[in-house]
């Protein structure tokens, strides 16, 4: 789609002379506030910048380096373009020891620059001025005053230069009976007056005031700002805010003292505040909070109100994106939330009812997890309920649910969450629980540790394995590692004790768990063998804790462990323990920071690769270093306000390993106050933070935001640059025992255009070939972007990902008049030095396709929108971009897809989807994702009506071929029911007897009882023989077949005979009881009790004999489901003619669900192949309408015949020629498909 | 009348150039470009600057304390002012980018002859 130009522009582009403009915007990609800086020295002894802008535009800097032997002052000054540092070490202390304390930094009237600065010399406090040029030569220094630091306590120090071309300074220092701050004065900054105490009302003298800032505003006002000291604690700690005063007169009378921060307690305090007025009525006060903790209380964790008995756990964090994930629980998961260490803010809530949300089974049934056995990893968060494992992956925003049993309906109500982990069973009547669970980023696996069980409380069986972290469901395939029953483990006892804790080390092969009370032991297997390698107990290992093990960990074939005091049968064992797996050895740490029986440890984790382990209890965080096997405690105590009631009891802890910034959970008996803190391994947290005040009646001051991103940064000074009036900043950024100087500029903006090499070209190039727009030029001053020149104040300018934007344009009477000619990024500099060559930097920039093309998902979510909508998820939700960089229109023969991606890049998906449709995404001049079709059919966009623009014409088919028939194929979306050849799907067999019987048996066509058939059909292979006197009463029949075709049921049958048993059994032995009888005397006689014995016995002996094999086979004609091919081929029935062949191409289709979804790509693939064979390529005057994928006409240069054609492909280039030559100007080269 | 001299870094020449080996300095200099259509021509032009201009100062010989001072000049890196004192009151910014000469001596006076200063204008002041 052509841009719309202004008129004036329209006409000047149409025109034959051009006045061309170009800008080429450097930005930041992010806010511009808080700041990130870099570092200005590599000294790690630096701190205390001051800075301020000359009115030459030089930017100059001092700061004081503490050095072994003599601290040393340095002051930095700029070229006047404010291109480069260059720095100087302006004193260098006397004396071995002396060291520099306070210094402060003015333009002098002339032009020089003025210091003044306070040292120490033994026990003496001097305050100098110092007075150089601007490029650093010293002129002259001299001591103002001094005193004994003995006696008087002082602090800070400023200066500024008044309208009225005088000097004021300040600095505070007690008098000997009361807390002042000091004026001194002077007109020349050599000779001075004063100096004197400040009358400043509202302030008690017996409270401390430091670091004095000044600044005088547009009105006049001299500004004092301070920080004052408002409470002492009992261990020295200082409670302190940010006050000022305001002079009318210059600073002879001073306005009562004003309070502007509130801070209210010693955890945090207001420090080292500065300000600078950037507009009228408008300034920015900074200044550096100093904290014992940063604390985010479970309310804002839960994003509601929640008691305090809801604490925080689960803790991971993610030193790549600097998020923190926690869980809210208590009986239940109350939330997960999802916490910008940089902002120390929660960004997201996940729980029931967020969008996305978890399912509400999670909500609603206790997890019975071990606690903190559900170890996420990057941005994967883990969490359970029964035998459910929902996976958050933040990245994606996607939730994953692994049900190992069927939830489907729970305890009445409805759920929706059926078994999906295959390959897992348990016993009929057994439930499952998640025990714990770890995600291997490495491996790609998810592990999980399984208890089974009569009940949920029941020990009765456990089971360990693992499930492929990409696997892209809905089915998810269970490995299993090992299955062990508890009593084969403790000695008979299959209701077991509770689990304490489990540990998962993957790199080492081990998954071990302990449990408590009744059978306390730790046991110790295998996961690739699956097999137990040590099993340990109290009984077998007497130093083995009696009360078991509470939380462990295993570094290089250790278990360190934490455990239950026994003072009966371990009493000597006390603090953190460790076996060795190799000896069995068990050896115990004391802590040594209290004396006590139990120490109240509990969560171990590792950090520094095992070299510590870090450790929350009942008396605070505590580190025990493994090699020195020294102990360090983090409570109220060592820092102030740790927590939010001043309870010490944490649940769990993580490192940022790189700021060293220690995030932990409290919770616990001890605690009222629930929630997260951060802080330091060493140091107090110091955070840079501003307010914006605005002046309308009187000042009003916002609420207190990030003015620096970083935890250890502090003592800011600002100053603005003069051309854009944006703020710089220079600041101190601590180490753990270092400190450097750090800087950077707000909203930093450069136009690179004026450092555009004449005679070389900037190029601009757009396809619909699925490449990312591409930008390439020349600049000078190679040297200023290099990255690796920390002198640069341009470095920042050409950082790889830093943000151009491009707009050119024409000059029209005088006004400049522009166009959008879209966003990159920088993606690759080269520069050069050599001898005798300039430095020049060469430049590639990508447009944002670049980071969608980078970005690879290993499964997308399963993708039921149109295909406009799906493009939209796929980006927003992989990506995170907001919906205001996507312009995405309806794309037209749209239907809802029903589809997903795996393993494949965001790029490729959106391409994907777009071809399919006919369209090509491309980012927009706009900056914005969008797609525009490939038509032949396409409006005229631009009309050239002569060849006055046209520089040249080539028609260009290189890239064709002789295609000229194109096949595609699909499936249907549905499937087709089809029936097979009946074969045997069942077979049975077994014995009856005398004792009769009638069994129905339920068979299903497969094991998995998920096969279908229909027709069953039985065979009965081996019959029964006719029993005695029962022929014709033995059955075996098909009784019912199930109407959904997954089983019947064969009914096998035969007659009871033990009545007819006990009756023969009767016969005999009252037949053996009857005497024979004579029917006459002297005749035979009839042995008649003989006789009936006999028939007795006989029939007891054919039941007794009446047993019989059974055998049948089951016969049915299974049912297949199948999705039909569905093809349509398109044909360029004039080329097979001309050439008098047909060359095909087959394709499968992607979403090709019906013949016409296939003839829809065949016409379109076809298409391509035609205009391909129609492919032109020429050179016109540049016209800042014409875009990628318009539809223009053109004359042909010999024929003057109107040719329409679509453009493919556009590098715009943009060259002011270099001295002596005129070639140059804006030139469009353009690849065409001729319609 | 007194002979206004040139100035360069704030040194104030013993000896100008004479006129004829000053160079252009009154007109600016213009980026422009043509474009050859097939049927036509498009022309570009670039606003007006006397930034990037070359000026080249020519002696037919200098005294040797003006040549070693221009000489340090030369050697030393960086923007210097020059002022052409042409008249108009303007001053530039250069940077001395040639500085050829030959070295004579003649009835015992050291000088420099067939001298050329090229100076690049960097901006104005």
């Amino acid at each position: 789609m052509a841009l719309t130009l202004s008129a004036e522009l329209q006409a000047a582009q149409d025109g034959q002379a051009h006045r061309p403009i170009c800008e080429l915007m450097s930005l930041s990609m992010t806010e511009a506030l808080p700041l990130i800086g870099q570092a200005l020295t590599s000294t790690t002894t630096a701190a205390d910048p001051d800075v301020f802008t000359h009115s030459s535009g030089r930017l100059l800097a001092v700061y004081q380096n503490h050095v072994a032997l003599k601290d040393t002052l340095h002051y930095v000054y700029t070229d006047v373009a404010r291109t480069e540092f260059t720095t100087v070490t302006a004193v260098t202390m006397g004396a071995d020891g002396d060291t520099i304390e306070d210094i402060a930094i003015v333009e002098l009237v002339g032009g020089n620059v003025g210091i003044l600065y306070t040292y120490i010399s033994g026990t003496t406090k001097y305050l100098v001025y110092e007075i150089i040029t601007v490029t650093g030569t010293a002129v002259s220094t001299a001591v103002i005053t001094s005193w004994s630091t003995a006696t008087y306590w002082s602090d800070g120090l400023d200066v500024i230069r008044l309208a009225n071309d005088t000097y004021l300074a300040v600095y505070c220092k007690w008098d000997g009976s009361a807390y002042q701050i000091y004026k001194l004065t002077s007109s020349n900054f050599t000779a001075w007056t004063g100096p004197t105490a400040l009358s400043i009302a509202g302030l008690d003298a017996a409270k401390k005031r430091r670091e004095p800032s000044l600044t005088q505003i547009d009105t006049g006002e001299v500004w004092l700002w301070f920080g004052y000291a408002e409470a002492t604690g009992a261990t020295g700690e200082i409670l302190s805010n940010v006050y000022h005063s305001i002079s009318a007169d210059n600073g002879a009378t001073w306005a009562a003292a004003v309070k502007l921060t509130a801070y209210d307690g010693y955890g945090a305090i207001a420090r080292y505040p500065v300000a600078v007025q950037k507009a009228a009525n408008q300034q920015h006060l900074i200044y550096t909070e100093v904290s014992g903790s940063l604390k985010l209380e479970n309310d804002l964790l839960y994003g509601g109100s929640i008691d305090y008995t809801h604490p925080a756990t689960q803790l991971h964090y993610d030193p790549v994106s600097g998020y923190l994930y926690c869980m809210v629980t208590r009986y239940v998961n109350d939330a997960l939330a999802e916490i910008n260490t940089t902002t120390w803010a929660v960004d997201r809530i996940w729980k029931a009812g967020s969008v996305p949300a978890w399912n509400s089974f999670y909500s609603v049934w206790e997890p019975l997890a071990c606690t903190n056995a559900l170890v996420g990893s990057g941005r994967y968060r883990p969490f359970s309920s029964r035998g459910a494992l929902g996976m958050l992956n933040a990245t994606t925003n996607v939730f994953t649910d692994y049900a190992f049993d069927d939830y489907t309906w729970y305890d009445g109500d409805y759920y929706g969450l059926s078994k999906n982990v295959t390959g897992y069973s348990v016993p009929a009547s057994y439930s499952t629980t998640v025990k714990a669970a770890l995600v291997d980023e490495t491996s790609r696996r998810l592990y999980v540790f399984l208890r089974q069980g009569y009940s949920i409380l029941s020990e009765t069986f456990y089971e360990f394995g693992w499930i492929d972290l990409d696997s892209a469901g809905p089915s998810h395939t269970w490995n299993k590692s090992f299955e062990v029953g508890s009593f084969s483990l403790s000695g008979g006892s299959d209701w077991g004790s509770p689990m304490y804790d489990v540990c998962i080390d993957p790199d080492a092969d081990l998954m071990m768990w302990s449990s408590g009370s009744a059978n306390c032991e730790l046991v110790v297997f295998s996961i690739a063998a699956g097999a137990r390698l040590r099993r340990y107990t109290n009984s077998g290992y007497p130093d083995f804790p009696y009360g078991g093990i509470t939380s462990m960990v295993h570094v290089d074939g250790y278990v360190y462990f934490t455990f239950v005091y026994n003072a009966s049968y371990n009493p000597e064992s006390r603090g953190l323990g460790r076996i060795s797996l190799t000896d069995d050895t068990v050896t115990y740490y004391r802590p040594t920071w209290a004396t006590l029986d139990s120490y109240g440890l509990g969560k171990i984790t590792v950090i520094d690769s095992g070299a510590k382990l870090m450790i929350a209890g009942y008396y605070g965080i505590t580190i025990f270093d493994v090699v020195t096997e020294q102990w360090t405690l983090y409570d109220n105590a060592a820092i102030p306000g740790l927590t939010g009631d001043g309870a010490d009891q944490f649940i769990c802890a993580v490192m940022d390993e790189t700021s060293r910034m220690i995030y932990a959970a409290t919770a616990g008996e001890q605690t009222t106050w629930t929630g997260l803190v951060g802080f330091l391994e060493a140091g107090f947290i110091q955070w840079p933070k501003y307010l914006l005040g605005e002046y309308t009646t009187s000042w009003a001051w916002a609420a207190a935001l990030p003015f620096v991103s970083g935890h250890t940064d502090g003592d800011v000074s600002v100053c603005l640059d003069p051309d854009d009036n944006s703020i710089f900043a220079f600041w101190t950024h601590y180490g753990s025992d270092t400190s450097d100087i750090w800087w950077d500029k707000e909203s930093a903006a450069m136009d690179l255009a004026p450092l555009l090499i004449t005679g070389t070209d900037l190029v601009a190039e757009w396809s619909v070939d699925d490449s990312p727009n591409r930008l390439s030029f020349e600049l000078s001053h190679g040297h200023l972007f290099d990255q690796h020149n920390s002198n640069s104040l341009w470095r920042p300018y050409l950082a790889k990902g830093r943000r151009l934007t491009l707009r050119q344009g024409e000059t029209v009477s005088a006004v400049d008049y522009w166009a959008s000619q879209g966003k990159w990024v920088v993606t690759e500099t080269a520069l050069s030095y050599k001898r005798g060559d300039y430095p020049s930097v060469r430049v590639t920039a990508l447009c944002d396709r670049e980071f969608l093309a980078r970005h690879q998902v290993v499964a997308s979510e399963y993708l039921t929108y149109q295909p406009d909508a799906a493009i939209e998820q796929i980006v927003t939700g992989e990506m995170g971009w907001d919906a205001g960089m996507l312009d995405i229109p309806a794309l037209a023969g749209g239907f809802v897809l029903n589809t997903q991606f795996v393993h494949t890049s965001v790029g490729d998906m959106v391409d994907t989807i777009a071809n399919r449709f006919g369209y090509f995404a491309i980012m927009g001049m706009d900056g914005k994702l969008t797609l525009r079709p490939i038509t032949v059919d396409g409006a005229t966009a631009h009309a050239y009506g002569d060849t006055t623009k046209l520089i040249d014409f080539t028609p260009d088919d290189t890239f064709s071929d002789f295609t000229n028939q194109v096949t595609v194929t699909g499936e249907e979306q549905d499937y087709t029911q089809g029936i097979l050849a009946e074969e045997q799907v069942a077979e049975r067999n077994g014995t009856m007897g005398w004792w009769g019987c009638k069994n129905t048996i339920r068979i299903y066509y497969s094991e998995d009882q998920q096969r279908r058939c229909i027709e069953p059909r039985l065979e009965q292979v081996e019959i029964p023989a006719p029993l005695f006197g029962l022929a014709g009463s033995v059955s075996v029949s098909l009784s019912a077949s199930d109407p959904g075709y997954q089983w019947v049921e064969i009914t096998i049958s035969a007659p009871d005979l033990r009545p007819a048993l006990a009756a023969a059994l009767a016969l005999y032995l009252v037949g053996n009881k009857i005497p024979d009888i004579a029917p006459s005397t002297g005749g035979p006689t009839w042995p008649v009790g003989r006789w009936a014995e006999s028939a007795g016995l006989m029939a007891c002996m054919m039941i007794l004999g009446s047993v019989a094999n059974w055998q049948f086979r089951i016969h049915a004609a299974p049912l297949s489901y199948f999705r039909r091919s569905v093809q349509a081929t398109a044909d360029d029935l004039l080329f097979q003619a001309q050439i008098g062949q047909v060359i095909g191409q087959q394709i499968d289709g992607w979403c090709c669900y019906s013949q016409s979804h296939c003839q829809e790509v065949a016409d379109f693939e076809l298409l391509l192949l035609q205009l391909q064979r129609r492919r032109v390529r020429f050179s016109k005057v540049g016209h800042l309408q014409d875009e990628v994928g318009d539809t223009i006409t053109i004359k042909h240069p010999y024929t003057g015949a109107t040719i329409k054609l679509f453009v493919a492909a556009l590098k715009r280039i943009y060259r002011q020629p270099e001295a002596g030559s005129t070639d140059g100007g804006l030139v469009d080269s353009i690849e065409g498909w001729v319609l | 009348m007194a002979v206004t001299r040139m100035s360069l870094d704030g040194y104030t020449f013993a000896r100008n150039p004479p006129a004829a080996g000053v160079g252009d300095i009154a007109t600016k200099g213009k980026a422009a470009a043509v474009v050859q259509t097939y049927s036509s021509a498009d022309v570009f032009e670039w606003p007006a600057t006397i930034v990037g201009k070359t000026v080249t100062l020519s002696w037919p010989f200098i005294p040797a304390g003006q040549h070693t001072t221009l000489a340090g000049k030369f050697e030393a890196p960086g923007s210097k002012v020059w002022n052409p004192q042409d008249g108009t009151g303007k001053s530039y910014n250069v940077a001395i980018i040639d500085y050829p000469g030959t070295s004579c001596k003649q009835y015992n006076a050291e000088f420099m002859k067939d001298v050329t200063l090229t100076l690049f204008i960097l901006s104005q002041v």
